[in-house]
């Protein structure tokens, strides 16, 4: 009765994990989203209003976005606060580079070299998040089973 | 003295220091790898800290609120607009294309101009001018023109004149927050003059149109026109007296169409502004 107790719970706490993990990519495709929306808002009040980085952050941050606490973060800290959120949000490194590359040239420049940034930053990100969108399921159902068999990997070793 | 919030970040700290022992301030001069300058009731005070190219860079930086691509076609035309009256004008290296600024290459010095922070023209001499007939204020740069329009502006739009007013205000240094917020003045804030003045007669039936700094070419036909057209303008033009003033061809040439009614010259004397005014038909 006990082993069956400690296999049910080595395998809760695998399959514990293994959401845990798909939860952390679903976030990552959503933030690199939000990500991707705040640059084509840049690169549209840029091109319209010529507007200060500012007041592209404060009418972004008007329609409510699901990650407005990382995006004041940004404002306030710096672009290279988007390292920081690794811990929440599992980036990868390309897209983390992407960002801090937007990041770092934006309001450094006229307008025209800030408009052709932004169209690279968006066009790099885009396909990463088109890619990112694909493979998702397929990655969360690995990982899942992953987890799952080494739970049960576990329960075969020790028990 | 205490400045802005966005000009204090923007100037370096030992400068900083020096600005809230004055007790009242015109200008603040900063040069690259140069003693700054602070200017005080018309006088030049020259301090040993030396600004470098990081401190000027960084206060362009922030006085452009990191967005220099918003601010990039007003650098190219030597200033930085501000809020609250402020006028930042910049200097450096000129890049040429075709005879045309495309860029900055280097900014290597700045000088703020703080604008006056108490206004005192006499609600009497407000009263007194003839505002119907058009009027043009004239004096030598950082004197007071500009606080002159804008108290007009207001004094004109409020009871009990309550005249519809547009202020073409070019270079965003008309428009204050604190004078007016609630007065029913509408504002063309950086559209070109010859454009604004079309457009403020065609479209918004002004009483009076409020201009700052006229006297290039392409400002005369304008307001000539706007004159004609029925719309009182109220301008100012750089000038230490009258006799200059009406030197210069294009102003001449207004004067003769009877552009204005009348002209208002302002001097400073010690701490004090003095304006007086001439009638134009005194003008031979």
């Amino acid at each position: 009765m006990i082993k069956l107790i400690g296999a049910c719970a080595i395998i809760i706490c695998t399959l514990g994990m293994g959401l845990h993990i798909t939860g952390k990519n679903k976030k990552s495709l959503i933030f690199t989203k939000e990500m991707l929306e705040l640059m084509k808002h840049a690169k549209d009040k840029i091109e319209y209003y010529n507007a200060p980085i500012d007041e592209i952050f404060e009418s972004y941050t008007a329609k409510k976005p699901q990650f407005i606490d990382s995006i004041n973060k940004i404002k306030t800290d710096g672009w290279e606060s988007v390292t920081e959120m690794q811990n929440e949000i599992n980036l990868s490194k390309e897209v983390q580079s992407i960002i801090n590359e937007f990041g770092n040239k934006l309001g450094k420049s006229n307008k025209q070299d800030q408009l052709s940034m932004c169209n690279y930053c968006i066009n790099r990100l885009e396909n990463i998040y088109k890619d990112m969108q694909k493979n998702l399921p397929e990655k969360n159902k690995v990982t899942v089973a992953l987890c799952i068999y080494s739970g049960l990997m576990i329960i075969i070793l020790f028990i | 003295m205490i400045l802005d919030t966005l000009i204090e970040k923007s100037i370096p700290f030992d400068v900083l220091k020096k600005i809230r022992e004055m007790p009242s301030l015109n200008e603040i001069r900063l040069r690259k790898d140069c003693p700054f300058c602070l200017v005080a009731d018309g006088k030049n005070y020259v301090f040993s800290y030396v600004t470098t190219k990081k401190e000027i860079d960084q206060c362009i930086n922030i006085l452009c609120k990191n967005s220099v691509h918003t601010y990039y076609e007003f650098i190219n035309q030597g200033y930085i607009p501000t809020d609250n009256g402020y006028k930042v004008g910049v200097c450096g290296k000129a890049v040429l294309e075709k005879k045309n600024i495309i860029n900055i290459s280097e900014i290597t010095g700045i000088n703020i101009r703080v604008p006056a922070q108490k206004v005192s023209i006499s609600s009497d001499f407000l009263a007194f001018l003839p505002y119907s007939k058009g009027l043009l204020v004239y004096s030598a740069p950082n004197v007071g023109k500009t606080t002159f329009l804008k108290c007009v502006a207001a004094h004109l739009s409020l009871p009990p004149y309550n005249k519809k007013v547009c202020v073409v205000d070019c270079k965003n240094e008309i428009y204050s927050d604190t004078l007016h917020k609630k007065c029913p003045i509408d504002f063309f804030i950086g559209y070109p003059k010859y454009e604004a003045i079309e457009m403020a007669v065609r479209n918004m039936s002004p009483d009076f149109i409020i201009c700052d700094e006229i006297g290039l070419t392409d400002d005369v036909t304008p307001l000539i026109e706007c004159k004609n057209s029925g719309v009182s303008v109220i301008c100012s033009a750089h000038a230490d007296t009258l006799n200059d003033l009406v030197k210069r061809k294009n102003i001449l040439e207004m004067q003769t169409k009877k552009t204005f009614g009348g002209y208002v010259g302002i001097k400073l004397e010690k701490t004090n502004r003095r304006y007086t005014f001439t009638d134009a038909e005194e003008i031979q």
